[in-house]
């Protein structure tokens, strides 16, 4: 009962400013994104203009409203994917299990032909792609998956573990850190028990 | 002196002697001779034969229906399906290839395929549902539910070397139907097993019955000797060639079995021509006349092939069926006097029509235009040779529903426009492209009108002013900066007057040749405003719009204002690889025709991965996107909504270029980016613009593909405002008109707008200013 309370404060820190809508457990893939590729929902500033654009960085949150919403879900069975996805997405951890990283990011991608604005799939891929050294593109997948999060805090820890890693092993010191921090953050939110209202 | 007697007889003896002598010799140079030729022909045909036996071009594949609950395929499309993959409709299953179709379900037997990631084996299932789509599927042997299914994907081309190019589907001689093979032998080579390479029997009785009977007669060759004459195919009728023939068929069969040869036999015969492509063996046959695999055919279409074995350019089924079936007759009533049909079967298999599959080029080769992109894209990694030889297992994204949808709306649409403008039939052309937005995987490509035809492939070759297409482009390089423009931001609609470097002076205007007045930034692109646009790219900066096409996926764009106005070439790929970009929200994926490459035995060989990186902002890209719905909803594209629902709600964008040359649309759903261009190979004025030519041909597409629809609900980065669209600013419920419209967030306007009690102002000062 305890993560029921702890996410209202868990999208405290994570929320831009834009409104959200009650989203009711079990609804089938979320379309709009959630949190952005550059995140903390801060505007993309003028000056990067052509610029390619450096996701994932931290920035400030400038304004912060406390989600409406009770509750997300936790893990992708639990989310209301399709059945043929959790299957796609079963046989992508058997495989990964088994070290067919390729075999695994196939029935990964079958998946996301299904489904392809699933955040916990592309979730997935970032994580197969870094253990199979692609750490470029799991960073560019960690933020999509951040992107259709709608926000979800289960699924965003997760992304800015990714991202850490990721920017690490590319050499991105400083990026890495910024999203270690994020992780940590959301990390603590969602194992800390709530302070008392 | 010598006597006479001995004389003679010593000029007799020596003549005898140095004859004798001499012929020896003769003899002996000849054999030796003889020894080296039948040495030389002997390491060619093992090397011919054992080496690579055959060059096996590259088989292409399209993307394999997936099937599962929930699936948006209307029953009778998947029926639809089944049939383009030559299923055949029966009342009860029979064996793999077949279905029964009822009104709410569908049993069907699927075909075995080995994909990338493993081995499918055939299976027999129950598919219900209706107009919708899939409800549930369930296995008919256990009766439990099936979560997803692939049905065999279907063959859609081969890449063989481009002059005098064999192609062939190997086939194991397992593989081969008994009938065929025993009916092949009942009519080529009745002695096969007991001859030694040639038959003097054979010979004999062809001789004999090629003079008394009418029946299908003997040919002279053997199996072997026929296999010879086709793996040295020459039509010379020397006594020289004969010779060669029959050492080589002798030495053939004292090299390998019987079963080596046969199999050889049914790979190598030749069994057609399709325009340059040669076809070669019963495989490929099978689905060039066909439509499905060897295992399928019925006694009548293995008779038809055996028929046609004698000589395919005069038995050819497709522009001599009276002939051709006179000859399948003649074949199965041979099979029934040789005990391999029974009277019953006979009697049906005569009965049947010759039930060729439909056009001329079956499963293989219908998509020329498509095949041509994954050539290219292959040919960036493999040798020529590694394509055309060694039997590589391409299998490709595209996605046959989508390719016909595309096909159709050309076929059926371009004759209507020409009719509509009274041009004379077949002066149009067009093209176009349909991808996947989160894949960025090429669904269909067509490069023209004739499109079974490969040849000038416009869709990846015809690169043309893209005129208005590029709009979306200068008002998305200006959105990037959210702290000066934003969706409400006023634009003045006046003409404008550039100097150029030459001295000359450039005075764009409006299509309709009109002044509009100030206007929001969203209606001047919804209205394709000229005027406003050359403004806003001229404040943001030539260098800024050039950055948003090449985040998009698109960097040769001159550093010119006129491309403001779309004086950019592209091709329809282009286009869609941009448009791409857009609609995955800013994320970029190189537009790919290829999943997998396998070797011939089945073996991985590669992987196309998806590949994404997020080059464009999302904020952004979400306000571009929600402008070019604008497009659709009153602007230049309002016509769509006439033909696809309201609820749908898409983006996009028409493009005209100057005197109407170019007739573009390119747009998308949240699944779907579709870009079609029509106009005239010689440049001259087609009367239509982006929204009277590309257009309606887009809107049916989408309506076809039955695309799903975007979400309007905005990113994290992006907040809504109430807005006054005459000033810009703040409105509230005192406003009369006020538009909801979105904002990166933090940037929505905190001024109030005078109906909202905000002071006058004059919003577009800043713009003037520049001019001044």
């Amino acid at each position: 009962m305890t993560r029921w309370l702890l996410i209202p404060v868990a999208g405290l820190l994570l929320a831009g400013c834009a409104n959200i809508q009650p989203q009711p457990v079990g609804q089938v893939y979320p379309e709009p994104s959630g949190q952005p590729s550059s995140t903390g929902g801060s505007p993309v500033p003028g000056g990067a203009v052509g610029q390619p654009v450096s996701p994932g960085e931290p920035v400030p949150v400038p304004e912060v409203k406390p989600p409406l919403l009770p509750s997300y879900p936790r893990n992708i069975e639990a989310s209301g994917a399709a059945a043929p996805v959790l299957s796609l997405v079963r046989q992508a951890r058997e495989a990964r299990k088994a070290g067919k990283l390729e075999p695994a990011a196939a029935a990964l991608e079958r998946a996301l032909r299904i489904e392809p604005r699933n955040p916990w799939v592309w979730q997935a891929l970032a994580g197969l792609h870094l253990q199979m050294g692609q750490a470029e593109q799991a960073e560019s997948e960690a933020q999509k998956s951040n992107s259709l999060a709608r926000r979800n805090p289960y699924i965003e820890v997760e992304n800015w573990r990714l991202l850490a890693a990721a920017r690490t092993q590319r050499g991105n010191a400083n990026g890495a850190a910024q999203a270690e921090a994020r992780h940590e953050e959301l990390q603590r939110l969602l194992t800390q028990p709530p302070l008392a209202p | 002196m010598l006597p006479p007697r001995l004389a003679s007889w010593f000029t007799r003896r020596n003549l005898l002697r140095s004859g004798l002598t001499a012929l020896v010799l003769l003899l002996s140079a000849l054999l030796v001779v003889a020894a080296f030729q039948v040495a030389s022909l002997d390491r060619e045909i093992r090397s011919r034969f054992a080496g690579v036996r055959w060059t096996l071009p590259a088989q292409v594949y399209a993307a394999p229906q997936e099937l599962y609950p929930g699936l948006n395929l209307p029953l009778a499309d998947l029926r639809h399906e089944l049939v383009r993959l030559g299923y055949r409709p029966v009342d009860a299953l029979e064996g793999a290839g077949t279905f029964v179709a009822r009104a709410d379900s569908l049993d069907i037997a699927t075909r075995a395929f080995g994909f990338w990631d493993g081995a499918q084996p055939a299976s027999r299932m129950l598919v219900r549902g209706g107009a919708e789509g899939i409800e549930s599927i369930s296995d008919l042997g256990t009766g439990g539910p099936l979560d997803l299914i692939r049905l065999d994907p279907m063959l859609i081309g081969s890449i063989y070397p481009s002059r005098g190019g064999e192609d062939r589907v190997l086939i194991k001689l397992s593989e081969a139907p008994e009938l065929l093979v025993q009916g092949l032998l009942a009519v080529e080579d009745r002695a096969f097993y007991e001859h030694a390479g040639i038959s003097l029997r054979g010979i004999a009785r062809a001789a004999f019955e090629n003079m008394t009977s009418g029946r299908v007669r003997q040919g002279a060759s053997t199996i072997t000797q026929q296999l010879v004459k086709n793996f040295f195919l020459s039509s010379e009728r020397t006594f020289r060639r004969k010779a060669k023939e029959i050492v080589m068929a002798l030495l053939l069969e004292a090299h390998y079995d019987k079963a080596a040869i046969l199999e050889a036999y049914l790979n190598e015969i030749y069994m057609g021509q399709d325009g340059s492509r040669a076809v070669h063996g019963f495989g490929l046959a099978s689905s060039f006349y066909f439509n499905k695999p060897l295992a399928e055919l019925k006694p009548q279409e293995m008779a038809l092939l055996v028929g046609i074995v004698k000589g395919p350019s005069q038995y050819d089924p497709r522009r001599r069926p009276d002939l051709v079936r006179e000859r399948r007759n003649l074949v199965l009533k041979t099979w029934a006097e040789r005990g391999l049909l029974r009277e019953d079967e006979l009697e049906r298999a005569l009965a049947q029509p010759l039930g060729l599959s439909g056009g001329a080029r079956g499963g293989v080769e219908r998509y020329p235009a498509f095949v041509e992109l994954v050539k290219r894209q292959l040919r960036d990694q493999y040798p020529e040779e590694a394509l055309t030889n060694e039997g590589l297992r391409i299998f490709t994204t595209l996605e046959p529903r989508a390719q016909e949808a595309l096909e159709l709306r050309l076929l059926a649409d371009l004759p209507e426009l020409e009719k509509a403008r009274k041009l004379p039939a077949g002066t149009l052309e067009a093209s176009g492209v349909i991808t996947s937005v989160e894949g960025g995987e090429v669904q269909a490509v067509v490069g023209g009108r004739s499109i079974r035809y490969a040849g000038f492939n416009r869709a990846l070759d015809s690169r043309r002013s893209i005129g208005s297409l590029s709009k979306p482009f200068v008002y998305l390089a200006a959105l990037m900066q959210p702290e000066r423009y934003n969706l409400a931001t006023v634009l003045p609609d006046e003409p404008i007057n550039l100097k150029l470097s030459k001295g000359n002076v450039w005075s764009p205007a409006n299509y309709d040749k009109k002044l509009h007045g100030s206007m929001p930034l969203y209606v001047a692109l919804a209205q394709s405003y000229n005027l406003p646009t050359v403004r806003l790219g001229l404040d943001v900066g030539v260098d800024k719009v050039q950055q948003a096409f090449a985040g998009a996926g698109f960097a040769n764009v001159p550093a010119l204002p006129s491309i403001f106005l779309g004086a950019v070439d592209m091709a329809p790929l282009d286009v869609a690889q941009v448009y791409n970009t857009l609609a995955a929200s800013g994320y970029q994926t190189p537009l790919s025709a290829i999943r997998e490459v396998l070797t011939k035995e089945g073996q991985p060989l590669k992987r196309y991965p998806f590949k994404v990186k997020q080059t464009l902002p999302e904020a952004p890209v979400f306000l571009t996107t929600w402008a070019m719905h604008k497009v659709l909803e009153f602007g230049t594209a309002r016509s769509a909504y006439s033909v696809i629902p309201a609820s749908t709600r898409l983006a996009g964008k028409t493009g005209t270029t100057d005197d109407l040359r170019d007739s573009w649309f390119a747009g998308y759903s949240a699944d779907r980016v579709a870009v079609i261009w029509v106009g005239r190979d010689d440049y001259k004025p087609t009367g239509l613009s982006g929204a009277t030519g590309a257009l309606p041909m887009w809107s049916r597409l989408m309506r076809d593909l039955k695309v799903r629809g975007l979400d309007d609900t905005p990113p994290a980065e992006v907040e809504e405002a109430l807005i006054d669209p005459a000033s810009g600013l703040k409105a509230d419920e005192r406003c009369v008109g006020a538009v909801s419209i979105p904002f990166v967030a933090g940037y929505a306007p905190s001024e109030s707008a005078p109906c909202a009690g905000g002071l006058l102002d004059k919003p577009a000062d800043w713009l003037k200013e520049i001019f001044q």
